[in-house]
């Protein structure tokens, strides 16, 4: 017995970047994965792990001292560094209980499914994680576990259902069906529906607005690096560093931005294996029944509006971090702010006029709700000791997802009386949402007034629904190519004898004088066939 | 080199997983010497002409489309492999842009 609980003890005491693989083997093993599979996984979590703290820990060093030179320059606080959602979810992941919410998922979906309160089937078991990550806020705040476990699963219930709310208009807006959206992000509509109400009054929240132009413009700004750049200029400059410093400083900030989603991408490759087997099982026990199958957010993400909303909204998210009183937020790696754009997206039918309002007014809230949980995440980091974070300093996340719910529930359960009335509000607020999505019109229909926007809808739809080249690969058996190497082929050679020959009308010799780079940047849209 | 790419919000989750699942097709059936990458919609415009598939989850805007057809890049529905409804669909048109290059 002895001898059992010291070997308990000692497995319990490895450092994370061991425990966590060691325990995703297991499930790995258990769920039926190969040994070399479930291997392979573990260790990519584990170097996914070790690769975030070098990530991170970088980003650290270059950012947090020009911060500070700043803070003190300019007569602000900025002390918290912004990890963004990628950076939140690795060091969430880290944390010991992470693996049970798994089953978790699994058992509130299939009740719920069960007793036909959703007919959304949730297979998107990625964003598990910002199940896990209320579960640890939660319990940060009240010191119970057993609240943190309720608040998650009060999370995932509210999900499913905006999963059977959105699922309609999500099919208008991507075009295609029975797929829909249970994610947590989605549910800050619940504060942008009575703002989105206001701009009912005004006419010119309720014309059409065309973004597609936009986005082709705003194309280089969008890139990682290019953004990771400027904001490290800007940075440095603020610090007063000078222009050699500050042009140093532009290209570290650049090369954090780039890695780190590189990191990032370890992660999913090592949950995958698991991911995929958790989906499988849900989607063989509903296969007879007329389920919506919930998936990620970027299913959405093919809107022009998006993008232009976001990228647009980077400034403004430095100018509110500068200016906002106790803010402590320097806005980072978070700084697109996913967890606004996606609820404004479906709650505005794509509308990009009402997004970039209603985006400025709520910049604040995430501000202000990423330093309310920095200590948290910091202390959350230093429990696991998945990043290092010098004394004085905090890391957080500029466009905290879900700040609202986590803030009201958290601390109802903490017993705090005027959270416990803002949770209920905020019930409340959800049922008039369920209410308004469900009686308002379609994306597509709901500000055409003019009868020229409506053909341009419909000609993007059919756009869409004719594909680019001949369908004669229905004729392909899956087994065809079985063994097949394709090590050998060159992109060019495809596209100099293929290419030309059986898509486009242009003579070939044209093409040939065509370079990969060439298209970079242009607009193709009037050399369309 | 045959290569394949997948775009999603970040390129980090939901593309990888897709990607993920093309690798372990393309594994079960033996075809080697296909690259698969995952990158995100910001980046993609620019990214796009180099790879010779494309596995798209958000659908295409009218730019990628031009982009595509520019280059005789082969657009295929990753949404079904995502969800796993009518998924084979999606492969056969993914195993026919490979047979293309050979």
């Amino acid at each position: 017995m002895q001898i059992l609980q010291s070997i308990v003890q000692w497995v319990l005491n490895l450092g994370s970047n061991v425990f966590v693989p060691l325990i995703m083997f297991i499930i790995g093993m258990i769920a039926g994965l190969r040994f070399k599979k479930s291997f392979v996984a573990a260790l990519t979590l584990g170097v996914a792990f070790s690769g975030m703290t070098l990530v991170v820990n970088y980003m650290q060093s270059i950012i947090t001292p020009a911060g500070k030179a700043m803070s003190k320059a300019m007569h602000v606080s900025l002390t918290a560094t912004d990890l963004g959602w990628t950076g939140v979810a690795a060091i969430t992941w880290t944390s010991k209980v992470a693996f049970l919410f798994f089953p978790l998922l699994l058992i509130v979906n299939f009740i719920m499914l069960a007793l036909n309160w959703t007919k959304t089937l949730n297979v998107d078991m990625w964003n598990v994680w910002n199940k896990i990550f209320t579960y640890v806020l939660v319990y940060y705040m009240t010191g119970s576990m057993l609240a943190g476990f309720v608040v998650a699963t009060i999370q995932i219930v509210f999900e499913l259902k905006s999963g059977d709310m959105w699922q309609r208009h999500i099919q208008d807006l991507t075009g295609m069906p029975g797929v829909t959206v249970p994610h947590f992000i989605t549910l800050f509509a619940v504060i942008l529906n009575p703002l989105n109400k206001l701009l009912d009054y005004i006419p010119i929240f309720n014309k059409p607005f065309d973004a597609k132009h936009i986005q082709e413009k705003l194309g280089i700004w969008g890139r990682n690096d290019v953004m990771g750049f400027i904001i490290g200029v800007l940075l440095g400059f603020g610090a007063g560093y000078g222009l050699s410093k500050s042009l140093t400083l532009g290209v570290e900030a650049a090369a954090a931005m780039t890695l780190f989603p590189m990191i990032s991408k370890l992660f999913m490759e090592a949950l995958n294996p698991i991911a995929t087997a958790m989906g499988n099982f849900m989607k063989r026990h509903f296969k007879n029944r007329e389920v919506y199958i919930g998936v990620d957010w970027p299913i959405l993400a093919g809107r022009s509006e998006f993008w232009v909303t976001l990228i647009i909204l980077v400034p403004v998210e430095l100018i509110f971090a500068m200016i906002l009183p106790g803010n402590r937020i320097l806005p980072f790696a978070g700084i697109i702010n996913l967890s606004f754009g996606v609820a404004a997206l479906l709650l505005t039918g794509a509308n990009l006029l009402r997004m970039l309002v209603l985006g400025i007014i709520t910049t604040p809230i995430f501000l202000y709700g990423g330093t309310y949980f920095a200590p948290m995440i910091t202390r959350l980091a230093k429990t696991t000791h998945a990043v290092h974070v010098p004394a004085g300093t905090e890391i957080s996340w500029s466009t905290f997802e879900g700040p609202d719910f986590r803030l009201f529930f958290g601390q109802a359960f903490a017993g705090k009386w005027w959270a416990i009335i803002c949770a209920i509000l905020w019930i409340l607020g959800f049922m008039w949402l369920y209410r308004t999505v469900n009686r308002a019109p379609l994306p597509s229909k709901r500000y055409v007034q003019d009868k020229t926007s409506d053909t341009s809808a419909n000609h993007e739809k059919a756009a869409v629904s004719t594909p680019t080249l001949i369908d004669d690969y229905k004729k392909l058996n899956l087994d065809d190519l079985d063994g097949q190497d394709f090590g050998s082929v060159s992109h060019q050679t495809f596209n100099k004898a293929n290419a030309v020959k059986s898509v486009l009308d242009t003579d070939s010799q044209d093409y040939k004088k065509m370079n990969l780079n060439d298209l970079d940047g242009h607009d193709f849209n009037s050399k369309h066939r | 080199m045959a290569s394949i790419v997948v775009a999603c919000g970040s390129g980090v989750a939901t593309s990888e997983t897709v990607v993920g699942t093309i690798k372990s097709f393309l594994d079960d059936h033996h075809i080697t010497g296909v690259d698969v990458e995952a990158t995100d919609f910001k980046q993609l415009a620019q990214a796009l002409p180099k790879f010779d598939i494309y596995v798209w989850i958000a659908k295409p805007t009218p730019e990628i489309k031009s982009i595509c057809k520019k280059n005789g890049i082969v657009d295929v529905n990753g949404v079904n492999i995502l969800t796993g409804n009518n998924d084979e669909d999606s492969y056969e048109k993914i195993l026919w842009g490979l047979k293309r290059l050979h």
